[in-house]
């Protein structure tokens, strides 16, 4: 097989995180192709709820990083910014119906404070009190905070994939490569590419071809409205259980209520989410986990009871056995990086995550900020004698 | 015990023959319709419309006979909608009579997909469906108010035209595409039984004055004055037509959406009749036969047989049919209009779906993916029914229809409270009197 072409940079998967360390990459002055075994947005990407959320994220270094990528997503929506008209600023309600409920609001305020988030509580009280009205009666307190957002993977992922001077292909799968002196060779599913360096950042599909970096799949079930009446008030942010904090913060909800996820789309349709179940089998919905989903969300706001649902979907997030991403050169492969395991974080983390991989293929720095993150983790603990 | 009778979807011609099958076999079936009434669209109502057509009406009293007979056997479950199968075995109906249940088997006889052809127009407020007409005409007995147009192909617009005539509501001219009466020596090959009843639906237009305009097409529909004004070109003539209310009707197609091997799971599912493949009510009720043959086969465990050819007689009848109704396509949509409306549910249009393809063509190939998530089509309640025909044609060299269409649940829009109160007998192990 012919090489087809030399690239400073090939990136592998053109979901959110690919594509943003695309256009950063091309920023600094690389040559870029992406490579995608489908298409853009063919996976999480796709099938996110696109809320862009730093009170879901585990507090310390998750938080810190979801804060940072917040702000700067920020910047980039101002302006002629690369995610303006894209990346759209609201409010988010988290709500408690339960005592571990409402202790899991009390941890969200002290993090918030502790790290001084750029996300703030704007009010804290009784759901009378909230700005959304007709909250159904299991609802005993409501958070609103300032500062979070809303930004759909797919919309992203073009934004970044339009504006980056690059090459796409697909459907092309990477198959293998090999990293030697001069660069990498990469064998994808339609001929041999070279290039300088390798970034992998294909989600699940990372798993077959790095069998050091263990990975769970995980999907989650979304349950899509019609657009209802245009005489009811749209939500003006998403309007979250506390239970989903915990589900993916702590160690396990115990009793504190069913995580739901209630989320206005700008159509007036409502999305309604999402589980979180070890199979990972793509496209698998139930009926009987729907209907719990949707008996929990009608107890928070009862006038769901009356739309219409017109489509329910799954989508895959691929989740990394200690819960933090995998981001960084591969241990003895250090022209080889890997982007992975976000879990359904990488909607936030997209716009910091491929800053910081841009900077270092470009400078060969690493920024300190992402040590934690380095798949090397996974091989040191394996030299741990048990 | 658990509820696993099996499940018939759909109360037409096939789905009322394989609930006789299955009883006959010893079986309880469940069959669910949307309907209030059995009969299906063809056999609606039959006893508060007009005798159209002796033939068939002594069909139909044959068939609601023979389900009689075995009524008693089968939950026999109206006004109510099948609204989602799932892979773990588990069914979900809504409405008057929902419920959640695991059948053992399921067989499905929905009834074909109406095709309607987007042009300028076809959204306005007053253009329906021909068949959404006659649904009504047959289940209230009643049409819009005002002049009624009818437009498109098929034989089903002949039939449609001489039921408002026998209701006496004429439609004010037929405008068909196709030219059928051009062949008339092939006309001839066509079995007794559809040359009679063509010829009764002819006769009726014919007395009541009905013109029909072969070789037409209806080519944009505008507003003037409060009336649809309805533009029809014939080899390069163009007419005006002013009425108050247009119904369309490009054909018929087979009907599985949302139903597909990778979303039933392990259960055997059938599909029976027009949803199977287009061939009309008496290869339906053979068909319905045939599938409860399937299940009882599958339910026994003996080695499956494989999916039965339909009677080839059918089958020509069909393709001779479609051979008359042939013509070149001159309303192809590639030459319409670009602000031509292709989604209504999410108001693409061909410009946009246009835009999307010659944008990406100067990089790489848009996927299927991206036309749902970016462009919108098939996203809709409608799930594609409507509009993934044209678009899968405008994109056949880059996208598939199976790609483009999601299978995804609910089968069709099903109001949250309803999913809630459908009681679950899919666990329920009081639920003794359920066979």
């Amino acid at each position: 097989m012919q090489p087809t072409d030399s690239y400073d940079l090939v990136i592998a998967g053109a979901g959110i995180i690919g594509a943003s360390v695309a256009w950063h990459a091309t920023q600094r002055g690389l040559r870029v192709a992406v490579i995608d075994a489908k298409g853009p947005a063919a996976a999480a990407s796709g099938a996110s709820d696109g809320a862009v959320s730093v009170a879901s994220k585990r507090p310390g270094l998750m938080a810190n990083l979801a804060d940072a990528s917040l702000c700067y997503a920020r910047e980039m929506a101002q302006h002629n910014g690369i995610l303006k008209g894209i990346f759209h600023p609201r409010p988010t309600f988290i709500f408690a119906r339960s005592a571990p409920e409402s202790a899991a609001l009390d941890r969200l305020t002290r993090m918030l404070h502790d790290q001084s988030l750029s996300v703030t509580i704007h009010q804290d009280g009784a759901a009378q009190t909230s700005a959304i009205s007709g909250l159904g009666k299991d609802i005993t307190r409501v958070i609103e905070l300032q500062g979070e957002a809303h930004m759909l993977g797919y919309q992203a992922t073009h934004a970044y994939l339009r504006a980056a001077k690059c090459d796409l292909f697909w459907p092309r799968s990477l198959e293998a490569y090999e990293p030697g002196p001069e660069g990498v060779r990469v064998f994808t599913s339609a001929g041999e590419m070279n290039c300088a360096q390798l970034v992998i950042a294909s989600g699940i599909g990372t798993m077959g071809l790095l069998p050091n970096v263990p990975m769970i799949a995980r999907s989650g079930q979304l349950i899509v409205s019609d657009r209802g009446p245009a005489s009811e008030p749209n939500l003006p942010g998403p309007l979250t259980s506390a239970a989903y904090l915990l589900d993916k913060t702590a160690n396990g909800r115990g009793d504190a209520g069913l995580p739901v996820v209630i989320d206005p789309l700008h159509t007036g349709q409502v999305l309604i989410g999402s589980t979180r179940e070890d199979h990972g089998t793509e496209r698998q919905t139930d009926i009987a986990t729907v209907r719990r989903l949707l008996h929990s969300a009608v107890g928070c706001l009862p006038r769901l009871a009356e739309r219409r649902i017109i489509r329910v979907f799954a989508g895959v997030r691929s989740a990394s056995l200690d819960g933090l991403p995998i981001v960084g050169a591969l241990p003895e492969e250090p022209n080889v990086v890997c982007a992975t395991g976000f879990e359904g974080d990488g909607i936030c983390l997209s716009a910091l995550i491929g800053r910081e991989i841009a900077a270092h293929l470009a400078t060969g720095q690493s920024s300190p900020d992402l040590a934690a993150l380095t798949p090397g983790r996974f091989s040191s603990q394996e030299a741990i004698p048990a | 015990m658990i509820d696993t009778r099996p499940l018939i979807v759909g109360a037409g011609p096939a789905g009322l023959r394989a609930a006789i099958t299955l009883s006959d076999a010893g079986l309880h079936p469940v069959l669910v319709d949307h309907a209030p009434g059995i009969g299906g669209a063809v056999y609606a109502n039959l006893r508060a419309q007009p005798n159209l057509t002796p033939k068939l009406t002594r069909e139909a009293c044959i068939l609601r006979q023979d389900f009689e007979r075995v009524r008693p056997r089968v939950d026999l479950r109206l006004s109510t909608a099948f609204a989602a199968f799932d892979q773990a075995g588990t069914a979900l109906l809504t409405g008057q009579a929902g419920m959640m249940f695991k059948p053992r088997a399921v067989i499905f006889a929905t009834g074909a997909r109406e095709r309607i052809q987007p042009r300028p127009g076809w959204t306005l407020a007053g253009v329906s469906s021909a068949g959404a007409l006659q649904i009504a005409l047959k289940t209230t007995g009643t049409l819009p108010l005002g002049r009624l147009l009818l437009a498109g192909t098929g034989p089903l617009l002949y039939a449609i035209a001489a039921q408002m005539v026998a209701a006496g509501r004429a439609p004010v001219a037929v405008i068909e595409t196709g030219n059928p009466l051009r062949h008339p020596l092939m006309a001839l090959r066509l079995p007794a039984p559809v040359l009679t009843e063509a010829a009764r639906y002819m006769g009726r237009l014919l007395l009541a004055g009905v013109p029909i305009l072969s070789g037409t097409d209806l080519t944009r529909i505008e507003t003037r004055n409060g009336a649809l004004i309805a533009h029809t070109s014939r080899q390069g003539r163009w007419a005006e037509i002013a009425v108050d209310h247009i119904g369309l009707h490009d054909g018929l197609a087979r009907n599985d959406f949302g139903i597909s091997a990778e979303m039933t799971g392990q259960t055997p599912v059938f599909q029976a009749g027009d949803c199977r493949s287009v061939l009309g009510r008496w290869a339906a009720e053979d068909d319905g036969k045939r599938a409860a043959e399937q299940v009882l086969h599958a339910l026994k465990a003996t080695p499956g047989r494989a999916a039965i050819a339909p009677d080839q007689r059918f089958v020509k009848t069909q393709t001779l049919l479609a051979k008359l109704f042939a013509r070149a396509p001159s309303l192809a949509a590639p030459d319409l209009p670009d602000d031509t409306v292709i989604c209504r549910c999410e108001n693409r249009s061909l410009g946009d779906l246009k835009q999307a393809l010659q944008a990406a063509s100067e990089q790489t190939q848009t996927t299927a993916r991206t036309l749902r998530l970016t462009e919108r089509f098939g996203m809709g309640p409608c799930q594609g029914r409507q509009c993934l025909d044209w678009v899968a044609a405008l994109t056949a060299d880059t996208t598939s229809f199976a790609d483009l269409r999601g299978n995804r649940w609910p089968i069709k829009p099903v109001r949250v409270r309803d999913i809630l109160d459908a009681p679950d007998f899919t666990v329920d192990p009081s639920h003794q009197d359920l066979k």
